[in-house]
């Protein structure tokens, strides 16, 4: 499965036009054999999976992948465009506000039980800090008046499966490397040295948890709760950055993984919020990216699988089967290998060499070269994790990415931002 | 070491290298020139590109601002046209894209515009589902959510009516209208407190219980969460997603116009890095090509130049005579070398051809002194022979005696011709004629030339005659006895060949200026003539035309050569024009001069002269010679003592005062020159006349420096000896 960065970004491509095909005559093909239209982010999309599934299960599989702002536009606007939506925890309050997905039935799910702690309770060990914004457990079930909420019921709003946490990228070769949770910094993305060299994700949701960290982590100021900011200090963030922006700080805001990755490659940016795949991908072609562990802790996000309203029957079914599939050990060891995490990772480990596992799910020093899942090495020899096991990132989670009550004008303030 | 071996190069090779290294930089020069033109072509071409695509970058990036400016103003009243004119700027901003892509050739700014291409595709796809949005959105603000608000105040108002003052339908009246109010606000403003507000005020409503309201508050919340979403879509789509990719559009067109700008600045520096290396390669060209060329002439200069005239000015020495001097460039292995060796050869050849020449000379000279000296043992006897047969004539004879003595004295005369002319050659041959340039009479001597021969010619009946031209009348100056002496003989041979028929000799001139005039001298005879195959060699000594010739009509054969040779020498020339058994015509052309100036009139007459004190000293070994001499003297009645030798003639001056002195050269104890000397020796100042056989004028050069005043050659003449007499008298 050796697959270059190329070939991935033109795969994409022909994918996402098959999608629109398709989008024009769905159930032409769906007869033969059902089709499963997924709409997400490049993050899960990814042609082998795809391929990989399409063999497993015997169905069709249709990826659309796109920016993670137009794909909840898309989705929270228009459920009859997909049947699976795949992105992140904090698209759950508008999708089901939205009435854009259904309830998912636990005992649908072959492997529910084998979830993790992380999504049902929001804390990965005993002594792990609850990040702020929405923990997925806040979200995961949905409640006897149809609102969503932590106590456990069978249906739920989303599917777990991947899941990581965010901070920024960072090219050594131009920036000096720091210590994780001691010197690494969100503050970093607000530094003067770096002016006219700083990316970040845009997406509201994401992007401005990043900007208000790295504001805090450089003491311009100071939120009562981050996860949830009050329009003042949305107020006041925005005067900051707005400045910043004004200076020429920000060489741009990235709205897919791949965007990130030519941000970096091509020395647009030395330092920008990243993903991790977009980590390993510009490592893989030979930019000395290191992943920040921030002192401050990270950005968690949560992989949310939902079906959409409008979907059902056989194509329900495929999708049920797409989903267990999800969790069935080999699509977590892929992704693990891009540096995501499943949220039931045992069934992973069994397809995980020793020394895969030892690095990536127990912060363990890599005893050899890891390849990634495009087959280029995307760990030396010797290195560590940044941030280090997965217990102890996810035990630092400052914030989860989070549609805020305030959400709605922060979305205002954003386009301010973007156009100041 | 070195220098032997540049030396052993050949010149050729030399110069050959030279020239080829100059050839070279010559050729490299012109290369810069070339690489230079081509390369700014290229530049300015490149610039021309580069500034097309950074104008077409520019007027892309006013498209994308256009587009988001109608967005903003779609917003605010979801225009169709606008929306129209949306999709067709950015339908023409695709079309500019690709053909921007079209120009461009540089890596980075392709994939800047691989970029965009991107960017503004995905724009494009959210531009197709703006109105959708818009639509989704105005529905629920614009209509839903009015369309309730208005149904329940109606309600309500109308429930009041029926029940007035009740204050809980009053509560709900203003509860509504609050939801309402906050629904609105929050909407525009976007702050949650109104949001939540709306919320409580339609909980509040379902808290009053009053059951036929809640299905409305239901509907207006419901309602009012479908005008949020919808709200937060459609604004997530122009606010987030479209702004997002517009500004993503502008950096990433910035970037690309600053790519652009860089590319311009990397080709003007590249022009001018290339400029300053074609300048500098140029000035490199010129460092080396001027030295060069002032070295090699240099070295042209010193090494072959300097070296080849030192060659020539061995040549020179060598021309002149001088073989002192080494060659230069003996060692030398190239052309030069090979001159110096031909130049030493040349030496060589000219060393042993000097001497060989002064061998010949040498030789060449004692067959001359031979030639003197016999003509001068033979001339002394003929002397005295030819002396006594004229006192012998005068003396008394009977008729039968003098016929005899005429004999002698035509035999013996004939017999002194043969022997000048053998001494005329000799003296020719040996440059020792020496011309005299005295005025003359022409018309005189010629009489006197054709007087002589007409005798003989009366006794063949041949005719001959002279014409001179009439300017020859006046004075000449020249060497008029070698003249005649060429005429006589032309004038002899003429006649000697001629039985029949005449002989003329004309004269005539040709004026080259006033004084220098060329003389023509023509004997016509209408003799024998000569065969052409015989003309060339006639002047040849020893040579006539005929071998037969000499048996049949005598002669030496020297006197053309004679002749030939004194008109050469007298800068005239002497040729020849013949018709076999017709005749011929010698003509003989001298320049001479014209003057005013007297001719001495020799006299001819023996006269007795009359000088009583006068007392002449003979010193004469020879005792015919004495006894010849000492005739004469009696005859013109002059006294005279008799010395044998040198030694006698400088013991006798002592003793009687002599007025003059004739002083043989060749004598036995004391020769002529000695007794001069040791006579000049006492002071005396007597007049001495040497008397020589050797007619030379190298004798006579020795006689004058030995202090003597005059010369007569021997045989001496009467009329000689008068003249001078009356010279020194």
């Amino acid at each position: 499965m050796k697959i270059t960065r190329r070939k991935f970004i033109e795969k994409s491509v022909k994918t996402t036009t098959t999608g629109i095909i398709a989008l024009n005559a769905p159930y032409i093909i769906a007869k033969a054999k059902p089709t499963v239209r997924v709409l997400g982010t490049h993050v899960t999309l990814q042609e082998e999976l795809r391929k990989l599934a399409m063999k497993d299960l015997g169905i069709n599989l249709e990826f659309a992948p796109n920016g993670s702002a137009a794909v909840l536009q898309k989705a929270s606007s228009n459920p009859e465009s997909f049947d699976l939506y795949e992105q992140w925890s904090d698209s759950i309050n508008i999708l089901w506000s939205a009435k854009a997905i259904q309830p998912i039935e636990t005992d649908r799910l072959t492997y529910w039980k084998e979830i993790n702690s992380l999504t049902k309770t929001g804390k990965i060990a005993p002594n792990a800090n609850i990040g702020q914004g929405d923990a997925p457990n806040k979200i995961l079930y949905i409640q006897d008046d149809n609102t969503l909420g932590s106590n456990p019921t069978n249906k739920i709003s989303f599917m777990p499966y991947v899941h990581n946490v965010d901070s920024f990228g960072y090219n050594t070769n131009i920036i000096k490397p720091g210590e994780p949770y001691k010197t690494e910094s969100w503050s970093w993305l607000l530094d003067e040295r770096y002016k006219g060299k700083v990316a970040l994700v845009n997406a509201p949701t994401i992007g401005i948890f990043d900007a208000a960290l790295a504001a805090q982590g450089s003491g311009l100021m100071k939120f009562k709760d981050i996860g949830n900011m009050t329009i003042e200090e949305i107020d006041q963030l925005f005067a900051i950055l707005n400045a910043k922006k004004k200076e020429g700080h920000f060489a741009g805001f990235w709205s897919s993984v791949p965007q990130s990755v030519e941000f970096m490659v091509q020395n647009r940016v030395h330092i920008e919020s990243m993903f991790s795949p977009g980590v390993s991908s510009a490592r893989g072609q030979g930019i000395p990216v290191q992943y920040a562990a921030p002192k401050e802790g990270y950005r968690a996000w949560h992989g949310v699988m939902c079906l959409s309203s409008k979907t059902k029957g056989h194509v329900k079914d495929a999708a049920y089967k797409y989903m267990n599939w999800w969790l069935s050990g080999e699509p977590g060891a892929f992704i693990a290998r891009q540096g995501y995490y499943i949220s039931n990772p045992q069934r992973s480990r069994e397809h995980l060499a020793k020394h895969e596992w030892d690095y990536w799910y127990e912060g363990k020093a890599a005893i050899q070269n890891l390849k990634g899942t495009d087959g280029k090495v995307s760990v030396q020899q010797g290195s560590i994790r940044n941030g280090g096991s997965y217990i102890n990132r996810f035990s630092n989670v400052a914030v989860w990415n989070t549609v805020m009550e305030n959400y709605d004008y922060s979305l205002d303030k954003w386009y301010e931002f973007l156009n100041a | 070491m070195l220098k032997k071996y540049i030396d052993n190069i050949s010149i050729a090779t030399k110069m050959g290298a030279s020239f080829t290294f100059i050839f070279i930089l010559f050729v490299l020069s012109i290369y810069y020139a070339y690489t230079a033109l081509v390369e700014s072509r290229k530049m300015s071409e490149s610039i021309m590109e580069l500034s097309a695509t950074s104008a077409e970058v520019l007027s892309i990036n006013r498209e994308v601002a256009e587009i988001q400016r109608l967005v903003g103003i779609y917003s605010l009243n979801g225009s169709e046209s606008i929306l129209e004119k949306i999709k067709n700027t950015h339908n023409k901003l695709e079309i500019q894209l690709d053909s921007v892509t079209e120009d461009v050739k540089a890596k980075s700014s392709l994939k800047h515009l691989k970029s965009l291409k991107k960017v503004i595709k995905s724009y494009g796809n959210n531009i197709s589902s703006l109105e959708e949005r818009y639509k989704a959105k105005e529905k629920f603000i614009d209509e839903t959510l009015p369309q309730l608000y208005s149904k329940g105040l109606n309600k309500i108002n109308d429930h009041i009516k029926t029940r007035p003052n009740n204050k809980k339908l009053e509560r709900l009246k203003s509860l509504w209208v609050e939801a309402n109010f906050s629904a609105l606000r929050y909407i525009n403003t976007r702050s949650f407190v109104l949001k939540k507000q709306t919320i409580l005020a339609l909980k509040e409503i379902d808290q009053l219980n009053l059951n036929q309201y809640k299905a409305l508050s239901s509907q207006f919340k419901n309602a009012f969460e479908k005008a949020v979403q919808t709200n937060r879509v459609y604004l997530s789509l122009v606010n987030v997603v479209m702004s997002g990719e517009a500004i993503e559009f502008t950096t990433l067109s910035n970037l690309l116009r600053e790519e652009t700008l860089r590319e311009l600045y990397n080709l003007e520096e590249k022009s001018n890095r290339s400029f300053e290396v074609i300048k500098r390669n140029s000035f490199i060209i010129l460092f080396i090509t001027i030295p060069f060329i002032f070295f090699t002439g240099l070295f042209y200069k010193f090494n072959f130049v300097d070296k080849i005239k030192g060659v020539t000015n061995t040549f020179n020495h060598f021309i002149e005579g001088n073989f002192e001097e080494q060659v230069p460039g003996l060692n030398r292995g190239d052309e030069i070398g090979r001159l110096a060796k031909a130049a030493n050869e040349f030496k060589r050849i000219s060393i042993d051809m000097i001497a060989a020449k002064a061998d010949a000379e040498k030789l060449a000279n004692s067959k001359s002194e031979f030639l003197a000296n016999m003509s001068h043992e033979i001339r002394t006897p003929m002397n005295g022979i030819l002396g006594m047969v004229s006192l012998l004539k005068d003396s008394d004879v009977n008729s039968g005696q003098l016929e005899m003595l005429e004999t002698i004295d035509s035999s013996g005369n004939g017999l002194l011709n043969i022997l000048n002319d053998v001494l005329d050659i000799s003296k020719v041959e040996s440059g020792k004629i020496v011309i005299e340039k005295i005025p003359f009479n022409l018309k005189k001597h010629l009489k006197e030339v054709i007087l002589m021969f007409s005798e003989k010619a009366a006794e063949k009946s041949i005719e001959l005659r002279f014409k001179i031209h009439d300017e020859l009348n006046s004075n000449l100056v020249g060497d008029i006895a070698r003249i005649k002496q060429i005429l006589i003989n032309l004038i002899s041979n003429a006649i000697k060949f001629t039985n029949e028929g005449h002989v003329h000799l004309n004269v005539f001139l040709e004026k080259a200026n006033d004084s220098n005039i060329l003389v023509h001298f023509e004997v016509q005879d209408t003799g024998i003539g000569i065969k052409q195959e015989n003309i060339d060699h006639l002047f040849d000594a020893f040579t006539q035309a005929d071998s037969s010739i000499t048996r049949k009509y005598g002669g030496t054969g020297l006197g053309l050569s004679i002749s030939k040779q004194l008109a050469q020498i007298m800068d005239g020339d002497i040729s020849v024009t013949s018709q076999h058994n017709k005749g011929t015509t010698f003509r003989l052309s001298i320049n001479l001069q014209m003057t005013d100036e007297k001719v001495i009139e020799e006299s001819d007459q023996i006269e007795v002269l009359d000088l009583p004190d006068f007392l002449v000293l003979i010193v004469e070994d020879n005792l015919v010679n004495v006894k010849v001499f000492t005739s004469i003297l009696n005859k013109i009645n002059i006294a005279y003592k008799v010395a044998n030798n040198g030694e006698e003639a400088v013991t006798l001056v002592d003793k009687h005062p002599f007025d003059l002195i004739f002083m043989d050269m060749q004598m036995p104890v004391m020769d002529g020159i000695t007794a001069t000397k040791e006579i000049r020796l006492k002071n005396k100042s007597i007049p001495i006349v040497a008397l020589t056989a050797n007619a030379f004028d190298e004798d006579k050069k020795k006689c004058f420096e030995a202090g003597m005043n005059d010369f007569l050659a021997k045989p001496v003449k009467i009329s000689s000896i008068r003249n001078m007499i009356l010279k020194f008298q």
